[in-house]
């Protein structure tokens, strides 16, 4: 071989080491860095839906999955967010929260049910816009609560009173410490029955389904999956699959490849439950709860 | 009267070559000026360089490491920009990039000035990376020289103005490492074979 091929192979020999460097640095990086990548997202909504919750509560926040939601949606490597509930509900806030940032979402939106997606859940499944259940998927109870613990029976069995100093006539409306008055019974309907008439509309909106009709079997009752297709209130029988394969369609994509939404454990989380924060916040935490 | 051709002695295989005292090599009559490599010679190598490892080592990069960490690098800025103020927390991975991107940049001349004297772009303008002494440089000197025109990019300007002002047209780390960029005139030699 003269001179001239064996520079050439040389230089070939040195790009080429040049090269592996290049491929070995990247992979090195890759798996330091690296993470999951997807093109659906798959959020889980599982347990009740509150406005604050710790590592202690069994459900999620409304928080977590409004980030998951925003990340999901401003994601280029995601094309359509699948959502797996199995909830009985929660807090009208955080629900109301969740369902916002669904409709916000730009990308296809679909909603898996599973055990349960009742009330509050169902709210936040009707903003998507596909709903696969299974046919024993226990749905509906399209209503709102209002309750609280009332203790006044039990201070007086035991010799506690309740003094009541308060600046105006119902600044301590919802007090377990008394019984509530007729007047404020009525304001608490009254606040409730609002509540559940934006709940209806809402839903009606989201489902394309007139207000009277959703009204006729929003008293709170319960179906399984098979009478919420009947009733309009699902559009598929189905599970992860079906629901995956809608997202798909909708997202006009050849291969699905899921890329889960965990909740994230901050190490403060940790420590305040170590520090038994989370315990103390719970018992605080028992004041009155409108809910979905 | 003898018939002669010229043939260039890279076009005769090593085993055909006559034996030494059946030729005589008639060397060029004119001197081969080496000469310190010109400015926009060296630039222009430069650009070739940086080129070939952007588009090839860089895009290599990218691909790989955006595929394995699920970041949108190297596809829509304006979106990776919006995911980056969306997670802030992203923004060290996708840092890593351009860092990663300017040492392949010094790993690529470092190798290629010490193992072949030259890089691509250098060899296409026959320029040759020697030390004072012309001697192939070292590890060192290849590291060092190399600094200003990869990680420590900023200080380039700097670097460069040292070149205007100095007889072999050195750089401040050229300098510094005892190395030089000479000008190489490709040099082709011709021979009478008389038969």
């Amino acid at each position: 071989m003269n001179s001239k091929g064996q520079g050439f192979f040389k230089t070939l020999y040195v790009f080429g080491f040049v090269l592996l460097f290049t491929v070995v640095a990247a992979l090195v990086l890759g798996s330091i860095y690296g993470g999951e990548t997807g093109n659906v997202a798959l959020i889980k909504i599982e347990g009740e839906i509150t406005t604050s919750g710790d590592i202690l509560s069994a459900g999620v926040t409304s928080d977590e999955i409004v980030n998951a939601v925003e990340d999901a949606d401003a994601n280029p490597d995601i094309q359509a967010i699948v959502f797996g509930i199995n909830s009985p509900g929660g807090t009208i806030v955080a629900t109301k929260e969740i369902v916002n940032a669904v409709k916000n979402a730009n990308k296809p939106t679909v909603c898996w049910l599973r055990e349960s997606a009742a009330s509050g859940a169902y709210w936040v499944a009707s903003a998507c816009d596909k709903i696969v259940a299974d046919e024993f998927t226990m749905t509906g109870s399209l209503g709102v609560t209002g309750s609280y613990l009332e203790f006044s029976g039990l201070f007086e069995k035991y010799g506690v009173s309740y003094v009541r100093i308060v600046s105006g006539g119902e600044k301590d409306i919802g007090t377990p410490f008394r019984e509530p008055t007729a007047v404020e019974k009525a304001e608490l309907q009254a606040m409730i029955d609002e509540i559940h008439d934006a709940f209806i509309a809402d839903v009606a909106k989201n489902r394309n389904i007139s207000v009277e009709r959703v009204r006729q079997i929003a008293n709170g009752s319960i179906f399984l999956g098979n009478k919420a297709l009947e009733l309009g209130l699902v559009d598929k029988l189905g599970g992860k699959q079906e629901a995956l394969d809608i997202a798909k369609e909708l997202a006009n994509i050849t291969e699905v490849k899921v890329l889960e939404y965990k909740k994230e454990v901050s190490l403060s989380q940790l420590a305040s439950m170590f520090f038994g924060e989370s315990l103390a916040k719970y018992f605080v935490s028992q004041n009155m709860k409108i809910q979905v | 009267m003898p018939r002669q051709k010229k043939q260039r002695i890279e076009d005769i295989p090593e085993t055909e070559a006559p034996e030494p005292e059946s030729f005589s090599i008639h060397l060029p009559q004119q001197e081969v000026e080496i000469t310190p490599a010109p400015f926009w010679k060296r630039t222009l190598a430069f650009v070739i360089d940086f080129a070939i490892v952007y588009f090839v080592f860089f895009q290599l990069f990218v691909m790989i490491y955006s595929s394995m960490t699920g970041l949108p690098i190297g596809g829509d800025v304006d979106a990776l920009q919006s995911y980056m103020q969306l997670k802030p927390e992203i923004s060290e991975k996708v840092f890593v990039t351009p860092v990663a991107g300017a040492f392949i940049l010094l790993f690529y001349f470092i190798i290629m000035e010490r193992m072949i004297g030259s890089t691509v772009g250098k060899k296409l303008l026959n320029l040759r990376v020697v030390s004072l002494h012309h001697n192939r440089i070292n590890y060192v000197q290849a590291i060092i020289r190399n600094l200003t025109k990869s990680i420590l990019f900023p200080l380039l300007v700097f670097d460069i103005i040292w070149m205007f002002i100095t007889k072999n047209k050195q750089r401040f780390s050229e300098i510094f490492a005892g190395t030089k960029v000479i000008y190489e005139p490709k040099l082709v030699l011709e021979y009478e074979v008389y038969e």
